[in-house]
């Protein structure tokens, strides 16, 4: 009894200290980012690896979501009569919720798991000992290019799904479902508002540093080895995509 | 570095460089930026109920401004609108309505016939009216419910009572007096009335038959002979003209080519 108690404890105090970890690596990042020399080259290359090479999964979502979108929601508004409204649900749904969600757990599937193993590989053959022995900081490094590359990229390919995403919406509605192409974009225009889109895109730069900062601690705390960096990409993206889903829900009761 | 490629940089440019176009697209094409120009006009009206800032003010259907500010004078709600195209006149009309059902509301404003001098800037329009809400017509339905409710009553008024079942009753009695009334006439007439059926016999068996014109017609074998010919001839003749069609087609579009 006594000993369940105390496994559960420190299954607890074993996450709070996580949390401190991930806490405290963030003030290291923004306090390392703000010094000089600033290396714009690896933020160039980051930003390359984690937004130009995701770009065509993200179309491809947003594609598929704004289309999907469309056809369910035509189907539920067609009960009474709504049809044209089916535009501006889906410009709303991507824009505030699906387009930076979706976007940035593209992003953690494609980048965030390859920092986790890409500096997990590095730390088990001891590659960021040697940085501090050759006096250049790790965090300077190699965290904080890929935190603020992510922060810069995440919301623009959310831009860019929203768009592609309101498309392949307009796409399904207008040719294939045949809903009135005037009153279908009209309507959009009408009830969406530039709050709309800045409210995702502030959600999506947070976004970027969950993703990105959860994939350099885990790969930056990583032990034991091959298994050690393979366990660590698994664990940085299933807890950088749950921790997105719950910072979704908090920043748009806080925005709403 | 064997081959000529992008560096990273340009590619990273050419993505910041689509997103930030994407955005202003979107933005521009969501805010309506036609910074309205226009003068500023105010109208008091016993209810500005649902009405919004940012309303559409429309003349005639088209967007002409916009409703910049609601406010309070004297109990009543005042409303700033910024018009701009139209030229408003001192008997410029203000109404309050709303598109649609569920629709938003919306002020629909008539500048005013051209004769009567116009109207400043900042002036107030005098003439307003706040078309039927919901709240409205429910109230309007409900008086028209009631006055069907009294329709009944005064109808049940008039037949119930004792009176009222009397006269009805009445009314039936008389009814069946003028059947009887016409049954005993039928019955009076009877060898009349079976002259008349014989005389109808008569005809019909003399055109079936064949006597007389309208027999002939009905019966007489070489006239239907002659309408079976005519249909045949009428069928030949469409025929023709079918098969005509593809020929004189192809001849086109030869003509066409050569």
């Amino acid at each position: 009894m006594w000993k369940a108690i105390n496994t559960v404890g420190e299954g607890v105090a074993g996450y709070i200290k996580e949390m401190g970890r991930i806490f405290l690596l963030l003030l290291d990042t923004v306090r390392w980012s703000l010094y000089p020399p600033f290396r714009f080259d690896l933020l160039f290359q980051q930003m390359e690896r984690v937004g130009v090479k995701s770009v065509l999964v993200v179309v491809l979502t947003g594609v598929f979501t704004g289309m999907v979108l469309a056809l369910q929601t035509f189907y539920a508004l067609k009960k009474f009569g709504a049809e044209t409204m089916v535009g501006v649900t889906v410009a709303l749904s991507m824009t505030r919720e699906l387009g930076p969600v979706l976007t940035s757990i593209m992003v953690t599937g494609r980048a965030g798991s390859a920092m986790a193993a890409e500096i997990g590989s590095m730390r088990v053959t001891e590659q960021i000992d040697a940085l501090f022995a050759m006096a250049v900081n790790p965090v300077k490094y190699l965290i904080v290019p890929r935190v603020l590359a992510s922060i810069v990229v995440v919301p623009i390919l959310t831009i860019i799904a929203d768009f592609v995403g309101i498309v392949g919406g307009y796409f399904v509605g207008v040719i294939i479902l045949r809903i009135n192409a005037g009153v279908y974009v009209a309507n959009m225009e009408k009830y969406v508002k530039l709050g709309d889109i800045y409210n995702g895109l502030i959600k999506a730069a947070v976004f970027g540093l969950i993703l990105s900062l959860i994939g350099c601690y885990k790969g930056f705390t990583t032990t034991g080895g091959a298994e050690g960096v393979g366990r660590a990409t698994t664990q940085s993206v299933v807890l950088a995509a749950v921790i997105i889903l719950m910072a979704d829900y908090l920043l748009t009761a806080v925005m709403f | 570095m064997k081959e000529a490629k992008v560096s990273p940089e340009a590619k990273v440019g050419i993505l910041v460089l689509v997103g930030i176009i994407l955005l202003f697209f979107m933005s521009f094409k969501i805010t309506r930026l036609e910074m309205v120009r226009g003068e500023v006009y105010t109208a008091l009206f016993t209810s500005a109920s649902g009405l919004v800032i940012n309303a559409d003010v429309e003349v005639a259907g088209v967007h002409v401004g916009k409703v910049e500010k609601i406010g309070l004078e004297k109990g009543k709600a005042k409303v700033w609108m910024k018009i701009g195209k139209v030229a408003m006149h001192q008997d410029a009309e203000a109404i309050i309505k709303t598109h649609g059902v569920l629709g938003d509301k919306y002020i629909e404003i008539r500048p005013g016939s051209p004769e009567v001098p116009l109207l400043p800037p900042g002036g107030t329009i005098a003439h307003v009216k706040s078309a039927p809400d919901m709240d409205q017509l429910f109230a309007s339905l409900e008086s028209a419910a009631r006055g069907m409710s009294d329709l009944g009553k005064s109808l049940g008024e008039a037949v119930g009572g004792e009176e009222g079942k009397r006269a009805v009753k009445e009314m039936v009695f008389n009814l069946r007096d003028a059947s009887t009334g016409l049954k005993e006439i039928v019955r009076d007439n009877k060898g009349k009335v079976g002259n008349i059926i014989a005389n109808l016999e008569e005809i019909t068996a003399k055109v079936r038959e064949g006597e007389g014109t309208l027999g002939k017609l009905l019966t007489d074998e070489k006239l239907a002979e002659e309408a079976e010919k005519t249909m045949k001839k009428m069928q030949k003749a469409a025929e023709g003209v079918q098969e005509q069609t593809p020929i004189t087609t192809l001849g086109a579009l030869l003509g066409l080519f050569f």
